[in-house]
């Protein structure tokens, strides 16, 4: 009911800016990228597709995705999300500060639910983010019926606090017309890792023309860093496609 | 300045009751604690514990990090007390060197009459602990079957010291709870990371996917109880009708040392802490 409400606040606002939005600074902004990669859960090849718009209103914007996966048998559908952000300056530092809701379609039985609020600032070459997190699983309609733990106090879990990060580190200033970053991060468009599980990324950029940039990234996850005993877990190789038209 | 830091830095580590290089780099994998696990077993016969009636207690205890005995000697006292059927531990046992696993073998050969089974935590692979927990205990990833004159009960005991099941144990525990479980009455799982995060840790828990499987397997294939250690205190959550079940340190350095009394009732199973 809230994603259909997100989804439908979206549009609407996108249809109105888009008309009426002719003397205010607008943006609207498309990414599209596809994911081929495998792990241990997986154990193949799996192959995720992901597509999310934003629009950008003067210092505030929405957006909103959707990603689909070859990972479950007899649903492509795996995560949906809708978000707010807000630009500002704060002692003469230009932030962000997002807050998102994340669906996650797990399994026949099972859902997740998750809050996010996060802080992004970037100087020269480094970027920062930082947030947190609240992750509730809870049963399906499918999965109450079949545990007859429907109406009960099992039937969800809440994991209320789970610290989000991304350290980035740019080969080249803002700008330019090709970069390459190295990140280590907890968290992506559609996944939340817990706090203990980091995972590593490096992403080449390269902008076509002044408002398509292609990218392409190397994500490299591993388990058990919080154990002192790492272990891999996982990698995946992303190509997608970001286009910003003014309005 | 630079040696400075050196030499402040390596009493640090060497005075470490862990094994710092598991940050980047180990030299087993849990894939490969798996195969040897089967191999193992295949050349074993299948755990199995007999009780004379369909109510019965076993025992649960995690990290004891043995070097010290002082508690695993009360932990002792207490199973033998009690006429347990089993006694399961769930990792952390030991601190992971040679030394370690020889005290704990040889104090519970010595001192305990009932049938106990390990698992491995992180603990058990540090200072590259594996060949010796292989040497001394064989298998890592097995199931004991609890037959009474009327049901018999599952205990799975999985490897998760590394914060992954792996592939290879995943598929076997797929396999298990989907084509095996319906001939149980109960089914426990042993597994040393905690699950959830629903309090503050600073420790390892599976990567999200994981939990995602995990959780749906347990729920889906009716899975009672999993019972975790790892986070050194209490913690039970209840999930899709699963009581997943953190039970404190019984180790010589905690407080309050606890081990955990689980009772195969006629209708469902209950559990009480027990002091050390």
């Amino acid at each position: 009911m809230l994603i259909m409400r997100s989804v439908r606040l979206i549009l609407l606002l996108t249809v109105v800016l888009t008309i009426s939005g002719f003397d205010i600074m607008a943006q609207f902004t498309q990414l599209n990228y596809v994911d081929i990669g495998n792990n241990y859960v997986q154990n193949r090849v799996y192959f995720e597709a992901a597509s999310s718009s934003a629009i950008q209103v003067e210092n505030i914007g929405v957006d909103a995705g959707i990603l689909f996966t070859t990972s479950f048998a007899d649903n492509s559908l795996k995560s949906l999300f809708a978000g707010v952000h807000y630009d500002f300056t704060l002692w003469k530092r230009p932030l962000r500060l997002d807050v998102m809701y994340l669906h996650g379609f797990v399994t026949d039985y099972v859902k997740e639910m998750q809050a996010a609020i996060w802080l992004s600032y970037r100087k020269n070459r480094f970027q920062l983010k930082l947030g947190n997190n609240t992750r509730v699983y809870g049963l399906t309609r499918l999965g109450k019926t079949q545990t007859g733990e429907h109406g009960s106090s099992t039937e969800r879990l809440t994991e209320p606090r789970n610290l989000m990060y991304q350290f980035s580190f740019f080969l080249k200033p803002e700008l330019s017309r090709w970069n390459l970053s190295i990140n280590l991060l907890n968290f992506d468009y559609f996944l939340i890792q817990q706090e203990t599980n980091p995972m590593i990324s490096l992403r080449f950029t390269y902008w076509t023309r002044n408002d398509i940039s292609l990218f392409s990234d190397l994500w490299y996850r591993s388990a058990g860093f919080a154990n002192i005993r790492v272990n891999y877990f996982g990698f995946f190789v992303r190509s997608g496609l970001k286009w910003s038209i003014d309005l | 300045m630079k040696r400075l830091f050196y030499i402040l830095l390596l009493p640090l580590i060497v005075g470490c009751q862990f094994d710092p290089t598991g940050f980047f780099f180990t030299s087993d994998r849990v894939n490969q604690r798996f195969d040897e696990s089967m191999a193992y077993n295949a050349a074993q016969p299948a755990h199995e514990i007999e009780t004379t009636d369909n109510e019965y207690q076993i025992l649960f205890a995690s990290d004891g990090h043995v070097g010290d005995t002082g508690n695993l000697s009360k932990l002792i006292v207490t199973a033998n007390q009690l006429n347990t059927e089993a006694l399961f531990f769930t990792g952390d046992i030991v601190q992971g060197k040679e030394n370690d696993y020889r005290t704990l073998y040889d104090v519970m050969d010595r001192s305990f009459g009932s049938p106990y089974f390990m698992s491995v935590g992180n603990h058990e692979l540090y200072y590259n602990g594996w060949p010796y927990y292989a040497h001394y205990y064989g298998s890592s990833v097995y199931t004991v079957a609890i037959k009474t004159p009327d049901y018999s009960d599952l205990v799975i005991v999985l490897d998760s010291g590394s914060g992954t099941l792996g592939s290879n144990q995943l598929a076997w525990l797929r396999d298990i709870l989907e084509n095996q479980r319906s001939n149980y009455r109960y089914c426990i799982v042993v597994h040393h990371v905690n699950i959830f995060r629903t309090r503050f840790s600073t420790v390892a828990s599976p990567v999200v996917e994981e939990v995602h499987e995990l959780v749906d397997l347990f729920t889906v294939n009716h899975v009672d109880m999993v019972v975790m250690g790892h986070d050194h205190r209490r913690i039970i959550d209840e999930f899709g009708g699963t009581s997943y079940i953190c039970i404190e340190a019984f180790a010589d350095f905690m407080e309050s040392p606890a081990c955990m009394l689980v009772t195969a009732g006629s209708d469902e199973l209950q559990y009480e802490f027990i002091g050390l």
